[in-house]
């Protein structure tokens, strides 16, 4: 953990999750994909979520992103709980705080490279001239100098994940959930990708929630929490993945 | 500046590249929205044009004037409108004759004035004398009062003609020819200006139309006290009543048939509804995933149900425009055929041009709008509905169109119950008639995917069975993607179903007027006046009839008198029989009759209405009717309601001998010839044709056979604009269909790249995907039928009684069916050529990427 993270840690918590718990109805029965889900998140923290398919990190993903809602327990972004939010406020809560990086980019495809960083910042209403510097800025942070025109089938997947993760901070969201940032990629892009993550955020401060089944992908976090059966447990070394 | 409705520069941007990016979907509900809008605007064009025709040529004949005075029956003496205008110092007051004639190929009315006293009531005269060259225009309205056969003509139409002051011009009248000479040339003017007009002297029209002594009535312009005063001092048989009375009932007569074409432009809207809905909703199902991706970064549901309205937006505007253009196109065309049946079944009207009303045009693109605007809604609704989860789970989408379904079926029922209350309880209304027909089939059209899902259902064993692997992957294709075939199928039914519905009334229609011909022409021969010369026909002599039954061979002459006549609600057609064996034949009376009917009828005091009339004037057996005669208002009572489809403002039959004598009009319109027992029709045709040849009046003769093949030509004539719209709401629904299989092709690319992957040839998805489109077009055929079938029944009992006051019996024939269900396959199958060959082109690998 980073000395300025290890100090970050007696503040507020970015996130604070207390035990969460969620079920799906499978025909009759209930199956309880989370249980008793409980950490915190400071700020600046990177903590990755290390679990097998199945184990849940991406329900959990979810109830952090707000995009479902617990059966138990509950969430709070920023010291206010996300749980008892109506759709509105969590649409506004994720377009100024919460940045997103998927698996598969999802870029929009009928906008370019620069358009995709813009959107954020437009609905941000951040003026112009700023967005245009620093879509500049973050584009050459990226590696991707010259490439503001090209459409994202265009690039490479590599690419287009670097463009994903720049979109994400573009507008400096307190919370950036990355969701197998690097599964859809081969091993070596993979790894240039998570350089560029390591860097941009753990140099850089931000907060992260990296969800993996990758041992080698969490080593970048501050922190890892290992899920299992929807539980959380510390014996990550047991866990074969 | 914030961004209008929370539309970034770069959400307009996703959205219109997304449009530009899937271009036959873009352009295919484009062109949907713009046939619509063209039919629309073509319809209201030619029925504004057709109406503005009637009221200009309206406006021409009567000019100015506030009223006329007109007689009960036949024509007004000289002298009478002499004494008038001396009696009661009538200064702006003239007597009018007015008729059709033709100048080489075109319609004019001749228009008989007294020219030195029409002048003060007519200041486009003295404008006309004040003109460019007055003098040159003076003396020519000189030498009309002067000269014989001399006319006057409009710059415009004599620039036309091609005709100089001076030059002699052949007017055809009663179809015979005769020379006459152009004396002056007046300004064309809109309003009250002499376009479509042949100006002559009174003298000179009651010469060339064999009206001497005559007029046809006296034009005046007064104030109300003006007006109370003569009314009061009228000598009896003489009426006044003002000009916009007689106008508007004329126009009446033509509003159902107007109403009618407006209604089936609306079906072809209806269907192009139906494509703007089934590409918006595509356009939403497809970015699924992207606006989830969209709510994920902070796009508020209110920003996605803009975009996708402004997509919409943007798509009607084109469609409009474009539309617009179409339409003027059509329209041009459109308003010769809403001529020419005016001209058929209503009376003389003369249209030389399509009249770009602006009001129609905005009129169709407002419509074009606002329908593609309400079709958005629930595609819109359905993107802000969009959740950021949405990102993850793709199959969702389906699955919770399918569990709709149910939903839709129950709201469709209740839809369609609710137009067939709404007919129950509208009384006569024709506008809720209409709505209630639209209610119908937007209901039965939402109850179709269900049905359609069902139906796919069901026969993929069957189609397992016949096809093999490609049969079975094409029936569960249809379930798979129910959000969009289910719609496909429903615009292809609904626009089938409006060609099976309108068959089925066409049919109906024609086989009862054949009947009703079959009864009604009772005689083998007829002999008419050829009246096309004057308003009410001059007549045949009444002693014809005595020699017509003298000659060998006849066994009966019936005698008819057609004239239109005042009721106290407006003119009506009046026709007075007789029959030489006592009562007429060939009545089909509706309910009951009077007791003692034909012998009450004989002596006066029953007339016979027929249902139109019945139904528009709201009159019953037993109830009195009011008609103007040569000695004022004499009562009448109804004795019965007899079907007729000759006329659709309705008629009444009255003996012809009381008719003679309270109208004072013995002439004759027509004899009717019965034939003795093996006598020869052609050789007793020649022997009357040598009998009427002598006679002032050109008379016609036609046998039985041949006013029914003609009255049925005319019937097939009025319809020809029917089937066209018709052709054209199927037009839009084929646009439709291709729509939708595009759409399905696009959505499907991957899954058909698996299937080529795995070893499927390209004939093989061809046909997969012609079978698919072949058992949506038979879904969608046997769908058209039930709704066809209903729509019909409607269009019957509801639509053509409201509208004209007729009832008829339904007649389904098989071929109107079969013809329906081989219309829809075929259509379909066409619509799926393509989408078959770009699927079976696209590189698999290239697909397989995409994702």
């Amino acid at each position: 953990m980073s000395a300025s993270a290890a100090s970050q840690t007696r503040t507020t918590p970015i996130l604070s999750v207390s035990d969460i718990g969620k079920a799906y109805a499978e025909g009759k029965a209930h199956r309880t994909v989370l249980g008793d889900v409980s950490f915190d998140v400071a700020p600046g923290e990177c903590v990755a979520l290390l679990g097998r398919s199945g184990s849940g990190k991406s329900t959990l993903l979810n109830l952090l992103a707000g995009i479902d809602k617990p059966d138990t327990g509950d969430v709070a972004i920023m010291g206010r709980s996300i749980t008892a939010m109506g759709e509105p406020e969590l649409t506004l809560l994720r377009r100024r705080h919460i940045g997103f990086i998927y698996q598969f980019f999802n870029l929009i495809p009928t906008l370019t490279v620069a358009e995709n960083l813009a959107l954020p910042l437009e609905l941000n209403d951040v003026p112009a001239a700023t967005r245009r510097a620093r879509i500049g800025d973050l584009l050459g942070r990226v590696g991707l100098d010259g490439r503001e025109g090209a459409f994202p089938d265009q690039l490479s997947g590599g690419e287009q994940q670097r463009v994903a993760i720049a979109r994400a901070i573009i507008h400096e969201p307190a919370l950036v959930l990355a969701d197998e940032p690097t599964g859809n990629l081969d091993a070596r892009t993979g790894t240039v990708v998570l350089q560029l993550l390591a860097h941009l955020f753990r140099d850089e401060g931000r907060t992260m929630i990296l969800v993996t089944h990758s041992r080698k992908v969490s080593e970048i976090a501050d922190r890892v929490l290992a899920l299992d059966e929807g539980r959380l447990t510390t014996h990550t070394e047991s866990l074969s993945w | 500046m914030r961004p209008y409705l929370g539309l970034t520069p770069s959400l307009l941007a996703a959205s219109r590249r997304y449009l530009t990016r899937h271009p036959w979907q873009t352009w295919l509900s484009i062109i949907g929205i713009a046939l619509g809008v063209a039919v629309v605007i073509a319809v209201d064009l030619a029925n504004e044009s057709a109406r503005r025709g009637f009221r200009l040529s309206v406006e021409q004949v009567t000019g100015p004037a506030t009223h006329q005075i007109e007689p009960a029956s036949g024509s007004i003496a000289d002298n009478v409108y002499a004494r008038l205008r001396v009696e009661h110092g009538l200064s702006l007051a003239t007597p009018v004759i007015d008729a059709p004639v033709r100048i080489g190929e075109r319609s004019f009315t001749l228009l008989g004035l007294d020219l030195i006293a029409a002048a003060p009531m007519r200041p486009a005269f003295i404008a006309a004398g004040a003109g460019g060259d007055a003098d040159a225009i003076a003396s020519g309205l000189l030498q009309l009062l002067r000269e014989p056969d001399t006319l006057a003509l409009s710059d415009g139409d004599a620039a036309r003609l091609g005709l100089a002051v001076g030059e002699r011009i052949d007017v055809e009248i009663d179809g015979e020819a005769r020379p006459m000479t152009l004396a002056a040339v007046l300004p064309e003017q809109s309003g009250q200006g002499f376009g479509g007009l042949v100006v002559v002297d009174i003298a000179t029209a009651q010469e060339v139309l064999g009206r001497l002594g005559e007029i046809e009535r006296i034009d005046l312009i007064l104030t109300d006290t003006e007006a109370a005063a003569i009314a009061d001092a009228l000598p009896s048989g003489l009426r006044l009543q003002p000009s916009a009375q007689r106008t508007n009932a004329l126009a009446q007569m033509t509003r159902a048939f107007h109403t009618n074409l407006t209604a089936m432009s609306l079906l072809a809207m209806l269907v192009g509804a139906f494509i703007v809905y089934n590409t918006m909703t595509f356009a939403v199902l497809q970015r699924r995933p992207l606006l989830g991706t969209l709510r994920m970064l902070g796009v508020t549901r209110s920003q996605l149900f803009a975009l996708v309205l402004a997509e919409a937006t943007v798509l009607a505007l084109i469609g409009a425009v474009l539309g617009i253009l179409a339409g003027i196109a059509v329209g041009a065309g459109l308003v010769q055929l809403v001529t020419r049946t005016i001209n058929d079944i209503y009376f003389q009207l003369n249209v030389r041009s399509l009249h770009l009303e602006p009001l129609s045009l905005l009129k169709g693109a407002g419509l074009g709008l606002g329908v593609t605007l309400i079709a958005a809604l629930g595609p819109a609704l359905e993107a802000a509905r969009s959740q950021p989860r949405d990102v993850i789970r793709r199959t969702l989408v389906e699955r919770r169109g399918r569990r709709l379904l149910p939903w839709l079926f129950g709201a469709g029922v209740l839809t369609g119950l609710l137009g067939v209350l709404l007919v129950q309880v509208s009384g006569r209304s024709m506008g809720i008639g209409f709505l209630a027909l639209f209610l119908v089939i937007i209901g039965v059209s939402m109850m179709m995917p269900l049905v359609v899902h069902a139906f796919a259902k069901a026969t993929t064993p069957l189609f397992g069975w016949l096809f093999g692997i490609e049969g079975r992957l094409a029936a569960r294709g249809i379930t798979a993607s129910i959000t969009r075939s289910g719609l496909a199928v429903a615009a292809l039914a609904v626009a089938v179903s409006a060609t099976v519905g309108v068959g089925i009334m066409i049919g109906s229609f024609r086989a009862s007027v054949d009947q009703w011909l079959q009864n009604t022409l009772t005689s083998d021969i007829y002999v008419s006046a050829d009246s096309a010369g004057s308003r009410t026909g001059e007549g045949l002599p009444p002693a014809l009839a005595e020699r017509l039954a003298a000659l060998p061979g006849v066994s009966a002459v019936s005698q008819g008198r057609s004239n239109r006549i005042e009721a106290r609600d407006g003119p009506v057609l009046v026709l007075a029989l007789q029959a030489s064996d006592g009562q007429p034949r060939g009545f089909e009376f509706k309910g009951d009759t009077l007791p003692e009917l034909w012998p009450r009828w004989h002596s006066g005091e029953l007339v016979l209405v027929s249902e139109p009339y019945a139904f528009h004037r709201n009159v019953a057996v037993g109830d009195e009717i009011d008609l103007f005669s040569v000695d004022g208002w004499r009562a009448f009572r109804v004795g019965a309601v007899f079907k007729d489809y000759g006329s659709d403002s309705g008629m009444l039959i009255l003996p012809r001998p009381v008719y003679a004598e309270l109208w004072d009009d013995p002439a004759i319109s027509s004899f009717g010839v019965v034939l003795g027992e093996g006598a020869d029709l052609d050789a007793l045709t020649e022997r009357i044709d040598a009998l009427t040849a002598d006679l002032d009046v050109p008379v016609s003769l036609q046998t039985n056979l041949a006013i029914r093949r003609m009255s049925l030509e005319v019937f097939d004539r009025t319809f020809t604009i029917t089937k066209i719209l018709r052709l054209l709401a199927v037009g839009v629904a084929f646009v439709g269909i291709l729509s939708a299989l595009m759409a399905l092709e696009l959505e499907r690319a991957k899954d058909y790249a698996v299937l080529r992957a795995t070893g499927m040839t390209r004939g093989q998805l061809r046909k997969l995907i012609l079978l698919q489109t072949s058992a949506m077009g038979i879904a969608a055929g046997l769908l058209a039928m039930p709704l066809g079938l209903a729509m019909g029944d409607l269009l019957i009992q509801v639509i053509n009684l409201r509208s004209f006051g007729w009832t008829m019996p339904m007649q389904v024939s098989a071929q109107t069916l079969i013809s329906g269900l081989i219309l829809a396959w075929v259509a379909a199958i066409i619509a799926g050529l393509y989408p078959a060959a770009r699927a079976a082109r696209a590189a698999p690998a290239h697909a397989l990427r995409e994702e």
